[in-house]
């Protein structure tokens, strides 16, 4: 079996938009680690409501301008959601063991699931592409698919948005201050709270997001989120939990490791991103970009 | 008084690091609190700011009772908080750390805020540009101290701003308090390092074991023998 040159583009650019999902995931997942020292479990939940939500979207509004709308007002929904969900559960355990973060974290899991159960049933559910996105280019004789662009579009957009917010805003550079000090954020007079439920709101959109995104490319069924959040933990592991370029450097090697083992040992694509994971712990165990656990007020 | 603290009694779990302390403080005065290692000095400074919550006694801030408050609430009356760790933002530059230290934009006050911290301490206006993390623990302390008074408080507490400097970069630092003072600035200064402390302040406080032993002026202090000797390893 021979590999040309064509052929290997073809899977570097399907493991693009792999990596840009992950890093849409990834970046919100570490975000807030890194702002508010909670690992969240629950990421993938809000990830795989943004997904049914685009579903129901997409039904209601059939016709081209139904997967725009779902694109916008999904991760809107999920977000609102994340607010909620700061404001009454994660609010009282900041200050509480890590043990209680991640009972808490991981039994939102289960209670989104049964939701999601509900309102959704267990049948797979499929999301539609508008046609604009349906179709393929062709490129060396090896068609790609639209969408793939798509979402290495969308990856690309949120990467230098989140760029410009966190090294040109006065937010953003309130958030990095608070990843390193948060007690000395508040003592300028910041209201750290107020801070961390817009960081718990704005990961949550970036999860809704990304369901939204992937929700055309996969069959929607419950357990998708655990499929995709272990795959950001290896990200973030890779790039080092809490620092967002990091999560993209961590994206962008698991997505090409992916789909270059996918090629080569289809069996073993999965157990390569294990392997990575495994070496960058026994010996950058702060991960790629990340910096060696600090004191953190 | 600008600050009265009635008898507040403040642990740390089960164990009381300081007892039924009191002190007050008049507006444009500087005061020091004296004491040595554990003493409980960082506990009053905490108390008072609200990072940790006195279990009993009461503290008030321009006749208004500002115990069990929010640090961020304490601080957006006008008193500013200056830790012994200093606690800077080491991935912002100099500039940027100073720029976070002022909440809001204030058109009135003293004129260009950023303009006055660096006349006070020229350093940092030739590294503004540079990554906090890389500075110095002198030009750190001063980072610091510009920081928290680019919220332009009344009132600052200040936690052992020499600890672990340089004697040429205390005096300096001393003489930056000192300017302080002039300006009208209100300061609760904690220190160790009594000698230094005494000669900027009006009135003293040693605090020993948690509770307060002395109360009154620089210069009694001074010639009391028993206390410089005893409490302050002079
Ligand atoms: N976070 C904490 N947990 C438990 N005990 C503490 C804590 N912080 C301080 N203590 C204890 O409380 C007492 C008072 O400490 P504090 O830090 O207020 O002293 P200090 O006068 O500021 O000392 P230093 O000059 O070393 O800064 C000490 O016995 C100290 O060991
Ligand atoms: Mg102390």
């Amino acid at each position: 079996m021979g590999f040309d040159a064509s052929m290997l583009f073809v899977q570097f650019i399907s493991g693009l938009s792999r990596a840009m999902i992950l890093f849409l995931m990834s970046s919100g997942l570490t975000l807030v680690f890194g702002v508010m020292g909670v690992v969240n479990f629950a990421h993938g939940a809000f990830y795989m409501i943004g997904a049914y939500l685009a579903f129901t979207l997409t039904e209601i509004l059939t016709g081209f301008v139904g997967f725009w709308v779902a694109l916008l007002i999904a991760p809107t929904i999920v977000c609102l959601i994340g607010g909620l969900v700061e404001v009454l559960l994660l609010r009282r355990i900041y200050e509480k063991e890590h043990l209680l973060q991640i009972l808490l974290t991981y039994a939102l899991i289960f209670v989104f699931n049964d939701i999601i159960k509900m309102i959704w049933g267990v049948d797979l559910r499929i999301v539609s592409l508008p046609p604009a996105l349906g179709g393929f280019f062709t490129f060396f004789g090896h068609s790609f698919p639209v969408y793939y662009f798509f979402i290495i579009g969308v990856g690309g957009t949120v990467a230098l948005l989140l760029w410009l917010l966190l090294k040109k805003t006065r937010f953003g550079k309130l958030l990095r201050a608070s990843a390193e000090r948060r007690d000395m954020v508040g003592l300028l007079g910041y209201n750290v709270g107020g801070l961390f439920t817009l960081v718990f709101v704005m990961a949550t959109w970036l999860g809704g997001l990304s369901g939204a995104v992937i929700a055309p490319t996969v069959r929607l069924s419950l357990g998708m989120d655990m499929e995709i959040i272990i795959e950001c933990f290896i990200v973030v592991i890779v790039g080092g939990l809490g620092n967002i370029w990091g999560a993209l450097l961590g994206a962008l090697i698991a997505g090409q490791i992916y789909a270059f083992g996918i090629l080569f040992v289809p069996k073993y694509a999965m157990a390569f991103l294990f392997i990575l994971a495994a070496v960058i712990i026994i010996f950058r165990p702060y991960g790629l970009l990340g910096k060696p656990a600090q004191a953190r007020g | 008084m600008l600050l009265e603290v009635e008898k507040i009694d403040t642990y740390y779990g089960i164990f009381q690091a300081i007892f039924q302390v009191s002190l007050e403080l008049d507006k444009g005065e500087v005061v020091c609190l004296l004491g040595r290692n554990g003493a409980g000095k960082t506990t009053t400074l905490t108390s008072i700011i609200g990072l940790n919550r006195p279990r009993s006694g009461c503290i008030k801030y321009k006749g208004l009772e500002i115990t069990g408050k929010k640090p961020f609430q304490v601080v957006r009356l006008g008193i500013g908080f200056i830790p012994e760790d200093r606690w800077i933002f080491s991935d912002l530059s100099v500039k940027e750390n100073l720029e976070l230290g002022m909440r809001e934009k204030r058109e009135k006050g003293r004129g260009p805020v950023l303009e006055r911290i660096y006349e006070l301490f020229p350093k940092l206006k030739l590294m503004e540009k540079r990554n906090a993390g890389t500075l110095s623990g002198g030009e750190q302390q001063m980072l610091t101290v510009g920081r928290t008074l680019m919220g332009d408080p009344e009132f600052i507490l200040l936690d052992e701003p020499t600890a672990g400097l340089a004697p040429i970069i205390v005096r300096s630092l001393g003489d930056q308090i000192r300017s302080l003072k002039e300006e009208g600035l209100t300061i609760l200064l904690a220190e160790q390092n009594a000698l230094l402390a005494m000669d900027i302040s009006d009135r003293a406080y040693v605090i020993d074991k948690g509770t307060i032993v002395y109360e009154g002026s620089v210069e009694k202090l001074r010639e009391d023998d028993n206390m410089m000797r005893g409490y302050l390893g002079v």
